[in-house]
Protein backbone atom coordinates (compact mmCIF):
# COMPACT_ATOMS: atom_id res chain seq x y z
CA UNK A 1 0.00 0.00 0.00
CA UNK A 2 1.42 3.36 -1.02
CA UNK A 3 1.75 6.47 1.07
CA UNK A 4 -1.06 8.08 -0.90
CA UNK A 5 -3.35 5.16 -0.14
CA UNK A 6 -2.62 5.61 3.54
CA UNK A 7 -3.52 9.30 3.20
CA UNK A 8 -6.74 8.16 1.53
CA UNK A 9 -7.51 6.04 4.59
CA UNK A 10 -6.90 8.96 6.92
CA UNK A 11 -9.31 11.06 4.88
CA UNK A 12 -11.95 8.31 4.88
CA UNK A 13 -11.63 7.79 8.63
CA UNK A 14 -11.91 11.53 9.26
CA UNK A 15 -15.07 11.66 7.15
CA UNK A 16 -16.58 8.80 9.13
CA UNK A 17 -15.63 10.24 12.52
CA UNK A 18 -18.36 10.80 15.09
CA UNK A 19 -18.52 14.56 15.54
CA UNK A 20 -20.95 16.73 17.45
CA UNK A 21 -21.50 19.92 15.52
CA UNK A 22 -23.64 22.75 16.79
CA UNK A 23 -24.97 25.55 14.60
CA UNK A 24 -26.16 28.72 16.26
CA UNK A 25 -27.85 31.44 14.29
CA UNK A 26 -31.14 33.02 13.23
CA UNK A 27 -34.35 31.10 13.82
CA UNK A 28 -37.14 30.30 11.39
CA UNK A 29 -38.46 33.87 11.44
CA UNK A 30 -35.38 34.92 9.46
CA UNK A 31 -36.19 32.69 6.51
CA UNK A 32 -33.14 33.27 4.33
CA UNK A 33 -30.57 32.92 7.10
CA UNK A 34 -32.36 29.92 8.53
CA UNK A 35 -32.25 28.31 5.10
CA UNK A 36 -28.51 28.96 5.04
CA UNK A 37 -28.16 27.19 8.38
CA UNK A 38 -30.10 24.25 6.96
CA UNK A 39 -27.84 24.19 3.92
CA UNK A 40 -24.74 24.21 6.11
CA UNK A 41 -26.20 21.35 8.16
CA UNK A 42 -26.95 19.32 5.00
CA UNK A 43 -23.48 19.86 3.57
CA UNK A 44 -21.76 18.86 6.80
CA UNK A 45 -23.88 15.73 7.12
CA UNK A 46 -23.13 14.93 3.50
CA UNK A 47 -19.36 15.31 3.94
CA UNK A 48 -19.09 13.79 7.44
CA UNK A 49 -21.48 10.88 7.47
CA UNK A 50 -21.45 10.30 11.22
CA UNK A 51 -21.60 13.93 12.25
CA UNK A 52 -24.48 14.80 14.55
CA UNK A 53 -25.32 18.33 13.47
CA UNK A 54 -27.77 20.22 15.68
CA UNK A 55 -29.29 23.65 15.86
CA UNK A 56 -29.42 25.12 19.36
CA UNK A 57 -33.23 25.20 19.24
CA UNK A 58 -33.32 21.44 18.51
CA UNK A 59 -31.72 20.89 21.90
CA UNK A 60 -33.71 23.41 23.95
CA UNK A 61 -35.15 21.66 27.04
CA UNK A 62 -34.12 18.27 25.60
CA UNK A 63 -31.40 17.48 28.13
CA UNK A 64 -32.91 15.87 31.27
CA UNK A 65 -33.20 18.46 34.02
CA UNK A 66 -32.39 21.32 31.68
CA UNK A 67 -35.85 22.88 32.05
CA UNK A 68 -34.63 24.37 35.33
CA UNK A 69 -31.76 26.07 33.54
CA UNK A 70 -31.81 29.45 31.85
CA UNK A 71 -31.25 29.60 28.10
CA UNK A 72 -27.60 30.71 28.44
CA UNK A 73 -26.97 27.89 30.92
CA UNK A 74 -28.46 25.38 28.49
CA UNK A 75 -26.38 26.82 25.67
CA UNK A 76 -23.26 26.47 27.77
CA UNK A 77 -24.09 22.77 28.28
CA UNK A 78 -24.51 22.32 24.55
CA UNK A 79 -21.20 24.05 23.91
CA UNK A 80 -19.44 21.84 26.44
CA UNK A 81 -20.80 18.72 24.73
CA UNK A 82 -20.00 19.62 21.12
CA UNK A 83 -16.77 19.36 19.16
CA UNK A 84 -17.31 22.56 17.23
CA UNK A 85 -19.93 25.30 17.35
CA UNK A 86 -20.57 27.34 14.23
CA UNK A 87 -22.21 30.69 14.85
CA UNK A 88 -23.87 32.40 11.92
CA UNK A 89 -23.51 36.01 13.00
CA UNK A 90 -25.45 37.73 10.23
CA UNK A 91 -26.87 40.81 11.89
CA UNK A 92 -25.34 43.55 13.94
CA UNK A 93 -25.25 42.48 17.54
CA UNK A 94 -26.63 39.03 16.80
CA UNK A 95 -23.55 37.39 18.16
CA UNK A 96 -23.03 39.67 21.11
CA UNK A 97 -24.89 37.37 23.44
CA UNK A 98 -22.39 34.61 22.83
CA UNK A 99 -19.41 36.79 23.69
CA UNK A 100 -19.71 35.67 27.29
CA UNK A 101 -19.06 32.04 26.27
CA UNK A 102 -15.56 32.91 25.18
CA UNK A 103 -14.27 32.80 28.73
CA UNK A 104 -16.23 29.66 29.59
CA UNK A 105 -13.36 27.27 28.89
CA UNK A 106 -15.03 26.21 25.64
CA UNK A 107 -14.45 29.39 23.66
CA UNK A 108 -11.97 27.58 21.40
CA UNK A 109 -14.88 25.51 20.02
CA UNK A 110 -16.61 28.58 18.62
CA UNK A 111 -16.28 29.50 14.98
CA UNK A 112 -18.11 32.77 14.49
CA UNK A 113 -19.01 33.52 10.91
CA UNK A 114 -19.47 37.24 10.52
CA UNK A 115 -20.27 39.30 7.46
CA UNK A 116 -17.33 41.47 6.52
CA UNK A 117 -19.49 44.59 6.85
CA UNK A 118 -19.20 44.09 10.63
CA UNK A 119 -15.43 43.81 10.55
CA UNK A 120 -15.09 47.02 12.56
CA UNK A 121 -17.58 46.00 15.24
CA UNK A 122 -16.14 45.29 18.64
CA UNK A 123 -18.69 42.72 19.81
CA UNK A 124 -16.03 40.10 20.31
CA UNK A 125 -12.59 40.21 21.91
CA UNK A 126 -9.72 40.64 19.44
CA UNK A 127 -8.29 37.28 20.55
CA UNK A 128 -11.08 35.55 18.61
CA UNK A 129 -9.81 37.03 15.36
CA UNK A 130 -6.19 36.53 16.27
CA UNK A 131 -6.71 32.79 16.72
CA UNK A 132 -9.15 32.53 13.81
CA UNK A 133 -12.25 31.77 15.82
CA UNK A 134 -14.01 34.57 13.98
CA UNK A 135 -14.07 34.32 10.21
CA UNK A 136 -15.39 36.97 7.86
CA UNK A 137 -17.26 36.36 4.65
CA UNK A 138 -18.51 38.56 1.85
CA UNK A 139 -21.81 38.48 -0.05
CA UNK A 140 -20.39 36.32 -2.80
CA UNK A 141 -19.09 33.72 -0.36
CA UNK A 142 -22.43 33.74 1.42
CA UNK A 143 -24.48 33.39 -1.77
CA UNK A 144 -22.36 30.63 -3.25
CA UNK A 145 -20.87 27.60 -1.58
CA UNK A 146 -17.47 29.09 -0.64
CA UNK A 147 -18.55 29.74 2.91
CA UNK A 148 -19.70 26.14 3.32
CA UNK A 149 -16.39 24.96 1.84
CA UNK A 150 -14.49 26.96 4.44
CA UNK A 151 -16.64 25.43 7.15
CA UNK A 152 -16.05 21.91 5.82
CA UNK A 153 -12.30 22.54 5.70
CA UNK A 154 -12.42 23.69 9.31
CA UNK A 155 -14.26 20.53 10.35
CA UNK A 156 -11.78 18.40 8.38
CA UNK A 157 -8.90 19.96 10.35
CA UNK A 158 -10.72 19.09 13.54
CA UNK A 159 -11.45 15.50 12.48
CA UNK A 160 -7.87 14.78 11.37
CA UNK A 161 -6.56 16.47 14.51
CA UNK A 162 -8.76 14.14 16.54
CA UNK A 163 -7.37 11.12 14.68
CA UNK A 164 -3.87 12.30 15.59
CA UNK A 165 -5.18 12.89 19.13
CA UNK A 166 -4.31 16.56 18.99
CA UNK A 167 -7.85 17.48 20.04
CA UNK A 168 -8.90 15.30 22.92
CA UNK B 1 -53.32 26.82 49.70
CA UNK B 2 -52.82 25.69 46.13
CA UNK B 3 -50.81 28.03 43.95
CA UNK B 4 -52.99 29.56 41.24
CA UNK B 5 -51.99 28.44 37.78
CA UNK B 6 -51.34 30.87 34.96
CA UNK B 7 -54.34 29.24 33.26
CA UNK B 8 -56.68 30.37 36.10
CA UNK B 9 -55.64 33.99 35.85
CA UNK B 10 -55.75 33.96 32.05
CA UNK B 11 -59.34 32.62 32.15
CA UNK B 12 -60.32 35.29 34.68
CA UNK B 13 -58.69 37.98 32.54
CA UNK B 14 -60.67 36.84 29.53
CA UNK B 15 -63.88 36.74 31.60
CA UNK B 16 -63.21 40.24 32.90
CA UNK B 17 -62.59 41.44 29.35
CA UNK B 18 -65.98 39.97 28.38
CA UNK B 19 -67.64 42.15 31.00
CA UNK B 20 -67.74 39.83 34.02
CA UNK B 21 -66.86 42.25 36.84
CA UNK B 22 -66.87 39.45 39.44
CA UNK B 23 -63.90 37.93 37.56
CA UNK B 24 -61.82 40.94 38.58
CA UNK B 25 -62.56 40.32 42.27
CA UNK B 26 -61.35 36.72 41.88
CA UNK B 27 -58.37 37.78 39.82
CA UNK B 28 -56.93 40.33 42.24
CA UNK B 29 -55.93 37.88 45.01
CA UNK B 30 -54.30 35.65 42.39
CA UNK B 31 -52.12 38.39 40.97
CA UNK B 32 -51.56 40.56 44.02
CA UNK B 33 -48.22 39.07 45.08
CA UNK B 34 -46.88 39.29 41.58
CA UNK B 35 -48.00 42.89 41.20
CA UNK B 36 -46.30 43.75 44.49
CA UNK B 37 -43.13 42.17 43.16
CA UNK B 38 -43.31 44.35 40.04
CA UNK B 39 -44.05 47.44 42.15
CA UNK B 40 -41.16 46.66 44.51
CA UNK B 41 -38.89 46.17 41.57
CA UNK B 42 -39.86 49.52 40.05
CA UNK B 43 -39.61 51.38 43.33
CA UNK B 44 -36.25 49.86 44.29
CA UNK B 45 -34.78 51.47 41.22
CA UNK B 46 -35.90 54.88 42.40
CA UNK B 47 -35.69 54.89 46.15
CA UNK B 48 -35.24 52.60 49.15
CA UNK B 49 -37.90 49.93 49.43
CA UNK B 50 -41.00 50.87 51.41
CA UNK B 51 -43.97 48.50 51.75
CA UNK B 52 -46.59 51.24 51.95
CA UNK B 53 -45.36 52.86 48.77
CA UNK B 54 -45.49 49.56 46.86
CA UNK B 55 -49.03 48.95 48.11
CA UNK B 56 -50.06 52.46 47.11
CA UNK B 57 -48.55 51.96 43.69
CA UNK B 58 -50.38 48.66 43.22
CA UNK B 59 -53.66 50.25 44.33
CA UNK B 60 -53.25 53.15 41.94
CA UNK B 61 -52.46 50.67 39.15
CA UNK B 62 -55.67 48.71 39.95
CA UNK B 63 -57.72 51.88 39.59
CA UNK B 64 -56.24 52.64 36.21
CA UNK B 65 -56.50 49.03 34.97
CA UNK B 66 -60.18 48.84 35.92
CA UNK B 67 -60.74 51.95 33.85
CA UNK B 68 -59.09 50.35 30.84
CA UNK B 69 -61.50 47.65 29.68
CA UNK B 70 -60.48 48.19 26.07
CA UNK B 71 -57.21 46.30 26.61
CA UNK B 72 -57.13 42.99 24.73
CA UNK B 73 -55.71 40.67 27.40
CA UNK B 74 -53.73 37.84 25.84
CA UNK B 75 -52.33 36.02 28.83
CA UNK B 76 -51.22 36.32 32.43
CA UNK B 77 -47.78 37.51 31.30
CA UNK B 78 -49.41 40.15 29.14
CA UNK B 79 -51.44 41.36 32.12
CA UNK B 80 -48.28 41.84 34.20
CA UNK B 81 -46.58 43.56 31.31
CA UNK B 82 -49.44 46.05 31.04
CA UNK B 83 -49.60 46.43 34.82
CA UNK B 84 -45.88 47.21 34.91
CA UNK B 85 -46.34 49.77 32.17
CA UNK B 86 -49.20 51.38 34.07
CA UNK B 87 -47.13 51.52 37.25
CA UNK B 88 -44.25 53.09 35.40
CA UNK B 89 -46.59 55.72 33.98
CA UNK B 90 -47.84 56.44 37.49
CA UNK B 91 -44.29 56.93 38.71
CA UNK B 92 -43.47 59.14 35.75
CA UNK B 93 -46.63 61.24 36.23
CA UNK B 94 -45.70 61.63 39.84
CA UNK B 95 -42.11 62.55 39.04
CA UNK B 96 -43.19 65.16 36.51
CA UNK B 97 -45.73 66.72 38.85
CA UNK B 98 -43.19 66.72 41.64
CA UNK B 99 -40.66 68.52 39.49
CA UNK B 100 -43.30 71.04 38.40
CA UNK B 101 -44.18 71.57 42.04
CA UNK B 102 -40.54 72.24 42.94
CA UNK B 103 -40.42 74.79 40.12
CA UNK B 104 -43.51 76.48 41.51
CA UNK B 105 -46.12 74.83 39.26
CA UNK B 106 -49.34 73.24 40.32
CA UNK B 107 -49.01 70.14 42.45
CA UNK B 108 -50.70 66.96 41.27
CA UNK B 109 -51.48 64.73 44.20
CA UNK B 110 -51.08 61.00 43.86
CA UNK B 111 -51.42 58.26 46.40
CA UNK B 112 -47.71 57.82 46.61
CA UNK B 113 -45.51 60.03 48.73
CA UNK B 114 -42.49 61.22 49.37
CA UNK B 115 -40.59 62.93 46.62
CA UNK B 116 -37.78 61.52 44.57
CA UNK B 117 -34.52 63.44 44.80
CA UNK B 118 -34.52 65.87 41.86
CA UNK B 119 -31.43 64.35 40.25
CA UNK B 120 -32.99 60.87 40.33
CA UNK B 121 -36.27 62.19 38.97
CA UNK B 122 -34.52 63.87 36.05
CA UNK B 123 -32.72 60.61 35.24
CA UNK B 124 -35.99 58.68 35.35
CA UNK B 125 -37.55 61.11 32.90
CA UNK B 126 -34.45 60.96 30.69
CA UNK B 127 -34.76 57.19 30.61
CA UNK B 128 -38.40 57.49 29.60
CA UNK B 129 -37.47 59.92 26.83
CA UNK B 130 -34.69 57.61 25.61
CA UNK B 131 -37.09 54.68 25.59
CA UNK B 132 -39.58 56.70 23.52
CA UNK B 133 -36.82 57.51 21.01
CA UNK B 134 -35.81 53.86 20.85
CA UNK B 135 -39.44 52.95 20.28
CA UNK B 136 -39.51 55.18 17.19
CA UNK B 137 -36.32 53.58 15.88
CA UNK B 138 -37.15 50.00 16.77
CA UNK B 139 -40.38 49.28 18.54
CA UNK B 140 -39.58 45.64 19.24
CA UNK B 141 -36.36 46.42 21.09
CA UNK B 142 -38.15 49.09 23.09
CA UNK B 143 -40.91 46.64 24.06
CA UNK B 144 -38.40 44.02 25.14
CA UNK B 145 -36.65 46.56 27.34
CA UNK B 146 -39.93 47.75 28.81
CA UNK B 147 -41.16 44.28 29.67
CA UNK B 148 -37.86 42.97 30.98
CA UNK B 149 -36.58 46.00 32.83
CA UNK B 150 -39.71 47.80 33.93
CA UNK B 151 -42.08 44.84 33.94
CA UNK B 152 -39.68 42.44 35.59
CA UNK B 153 -40.73 39.70 33.16
CA UNK B 154 -38.37 36.81 32.52
CA UNK B 155 -36.97 36.27 29.05
CA UNK B 156 -39.41 33.39 28.59
CA UNK B 157 -42.42 35.51 29.62
CA UNK B 158 -41.26 38.37 27.40
CA UNK B 159 -40.86 35.93 24.51
CA UNK B 160 -44.39 34.68 25.11
CA UNK B 161 -45.95 38.16 25.26
CA UNK B 162 -44.17 39.38 22.13
CA UNK B 163 -44.39 36.07 20.29
CA UNK B 164 -40.62 35.86 19.84
CA UNK B 165 -38.01 33.22 20.56
CA UNK B 166 -36.07 33.51 23.81
CA UNK B 167 -32.85 33.90 21.84
CA UNK B 168 -34.32 36.90 20.02
CA UNK B 169 -35.42 38.40 23.33
CA UNK B 170 -31.85 38.09 24.68
CA UNK B 171 -30.46 39.66 21.54
CA UNK B 172 -32.94 42.55 21.47
CA UNK B 173 -32.39 43.09 25.18
CA UNK B 174 -28.63 43.34 24.69
CA UNK B 175 -29.00 45.81 21.86
CA UNK B 176 -31.62 47.95 23.64
CA UNK B 177 -29.46 48.08 26.73
CA UNK B 178 -26.40 49.20 24.76
CA UNK B 179 -28.46 51.79 22.88
CA UNK B 180 -29.97 53.23 26.06
CA UNK B 181 -26.57 53.38 27.72
CA UNK B 182 -25.33 55.52 24.89
CA UNK B 183 -28.50 57.59 24.67
CA UNK B 184 -28.55 58.39 28.37
CA UNK B 185 -24.89 58.23 29.26
CA UNK B 186 -26.13 57.10 32.66
CA UNK B 187 -24.95 53.53 33.04
CA UNK B 188 -25.94 53.35 36.69
CA UNK B 189 -29.62 53.60 35.75
CA UNK B 190 -29.59 50.57 33.55
CA UNK B 191 -29.93 46.90 34.40
CA UNK B 192 -26.91 44.73 34.91
CA UNK B 193 -25.75 42.62 32.00
CA UNK B 194 -27.44 39.26 31.89
CA UNK B 195 -24.63 38.12 29.71
CA UNK B 196 -21.37 39.29 31.16
CA UNK B 197 -19.08 39.88 28.21
CA UNK B 198 -15.94 38.29 29.48
CA UNK B 199 -12.56 39.79 29.02
CA UNK B 200 -10.10 37.28 27.68
CA UNK B 201 -8.04 35.99 30.58
CA UNK B 202 -4.58 34.45 30.19
CA UNK B 203 -6.13 30.98 30.55
CA UNK B 204 -8.68 31.66 27.82
CA UNK B 205 -6.01 33.11 25.54
CA UNK B 206 -3.83 30.04 26.16
CA UNK B 207 -6.69 27.67 25.27
CA UNK B 208 -7.48 29.63 22.10
CA UNK B 209 -3.80 29.67 21.13
CA UNK B 210 -3.42 25.94 21.75
CA UNK B 211 -6.44 25.06 19.62
CA UNK B 212 -5.21 27.39 16.86
CA UNK B 213 -1.74 25.80 16.95
CA UNK B 214 -3.26 22.30 16.68
CA UNK B 215 -5.39 23.34 13.71
CA UNK B 216 -2.43 24.98 12.00
CA UNK B 217 -0.35 21.86 12.52
CA UNK B 218 -2.99 19.72 10.80
CA UNK B 219 -3.30 22.33 8.02
CA UNK B 220 0.48 22.19 7.53
CA UNK B 221 0.43 18.37 7.33
CA UNK B 222 -2.30 18.57 4.68
CA UNK B 223 -0.77 21.42 2.70
CA UNK B 224 0.91 20.90 -0.68
CA UNK B 225 -0.98 17.65 -1.16
CA UNK B 226 0.08 16.25 2.20
CA UNK B 227 3.74 17.15 1.72
CA UNK B 228 3.85 18.27 5.36
CA UNK B 229 2.99 14.79 6.58
CA UNK B 230 5.40 13.17 4.10
CA UNK B 231 8.15 15.45 5.34
CA UNK B 232 7.48 14.52 8.95
CA UNK B 233 7.50 10.80 8.13
CA UNK B 234 10.73 11.23 6.17
CA UNK B 235 12.42 12.96 9.09
CA UNK B 236 11.43 10.07 11.33
CA UNK B 237 12.99 7.62 8.86
CA UNK B 238 16.18 9.64 8.27
CA UNK B 239 16.71 12.16 11.08
CA UNK B 240 19.82 13.77 9.60
CA UNK B 241 18.61 14.22 6.06
CA UNK B 242 19.35 17.64 4.55
CA UNK B 243 16.95 20.10 2.95
CA UNK B 244 18.25 19.35 -0.54
CA UNK B 245 17.56 15.65 -0.17
CA UNK B 246 14.13 16.34 1.31
CA UNK B 247 13.32 18.51 -1.69
CA UNK B 248 14.30 15.69 -3.97
CA UNK B 249 12.36 13.03 -1.99
CA UNK B 250 9.21 15.15 -1.86
CA UNK B 251 9.60 16.21 -5.49
CA UNK B 252 8.89 19.83 -4.71
CA UNK B 253 10.64 23.21 -4.49
CA UNK B 254 13.20 24.06 -1.83
CA UNK B 255 11.16 27.10 -0.81
CA UNK B 256 8.14 24.88 -0.09
CA UNK B 257 10.23 22.48 1.98
CA UNK B 258 11.75 25.40 3.90
CA UNK B 259 8.31 26.84 4.57
CA UNK B 260 6.93 23.47 5.74
CA UNK B 261 9.92 22.87 8.03
CA UNK B 262 9.48 26.27 9.66
CA UNK B 263 5.73 25.79 10.14
CA UNK B 264 6.11 22.28 11.56
CA UNK B 265 8.66 23.69 13.99
CA UNK B 266 6.40 26.65 14.85
CA UNK B 267 3.48 24.34 15.64
CA UNK B 268 5.55 21.97 17.75
CA UNK B 269 6.04 18.87 15.58
CA UNK B 270 9.73 19.59 14.89
CA UNK B 271 12.57 21.30 16.68
CA UNK B 272 15.48 23.01 15.03
CA UNK B 273 19.07 23.11 16.27
CA UNK B 274 21.94 24.37 14.10
CA UNK B 275 19.76 24.10 11.00
CA UNK B 276 18.97 20.45 11.76
CA UNK B 277 15.26 19.63 12.18
CA UNK B 278 14.24 16.68 14.34
CA UNK B 279 10.91 15.28 15.43
CA UNK B 280 9.60 16.41 18.81
CA UNK B 281 7.75 14.04 21.15
CA UNK B 282 4.54 15.78 20.08
CA UNK B 283 5.30 15.22 16.39
CA UNK B 284 6.25 11.58 16.97
CA UNK B 285 3.14 10.90 19.10
CA UNK B 286 0.89 12.42 16.48
CA UNK B 287 2.36 10.25 13.72
CA UNK B 288 1.94 7.16 15.88
CA UNK B 289 -1.66 8.06 16.63
CA UNK B 290 -2.45 8.48 12.94
CA UNK B 291 -0.82 5.11 12.24
CA UNK B 292 -2.84 3.50 15.04
CA UNK B 293 -6.00 4.96 13.51
CA UNK B 294 -5.32 3.37 10.09
CA UNK B 295 -3.69 0.27 11.60
CA UNK B 296 -0.52 0.59 9.50
CA UNK B 297 2.75 2.48 9.63
CA UNK B 298 3.40 5.02 6.89
CA UNK B 299 6.41 3.27 5.33
CA UNK B 300 6.90 -0.48 5.65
Amino acid sequence: MSFDERIGEIISLSEAMRLNVLIWGPGKSAEEQHAKREKIRQQITHAFINADVRFSEDLENKIPGSKDLTLPEQELLHLAACDICLVLDVSKGAGEEIAHFIGSGFGHKLVILTHERYKDATSFPAALRKYENQLFFNDDEYEHCYLVERILYRIRLLAIGKLGRLFL
Amino acid sequence: MPTPSSGDSTQLLLAWKSGDQSALNKLIPLVENELHRVADSLLRRDRPRHELQATALVNEAYLRLIDAPQIEWQSRAHFFAIAARVMRRILLDYTRSNLRSKRGGAEHILLISPALPTEKAVELLALDEALKRLSKLDERKSKVMELRYFGGLTAKETASVLNLSEATVFREWKFARAWLLRAMEKPSELPKEEFEVTTVTEDTERTLAEAWSNRELVATLMSENWAGLKLLVQLRLSPNVGAGELTSILGTHTSIVASLLLKLAQFGALEERNNIFTLTNRGAAMLENLEKAIGKIFYE
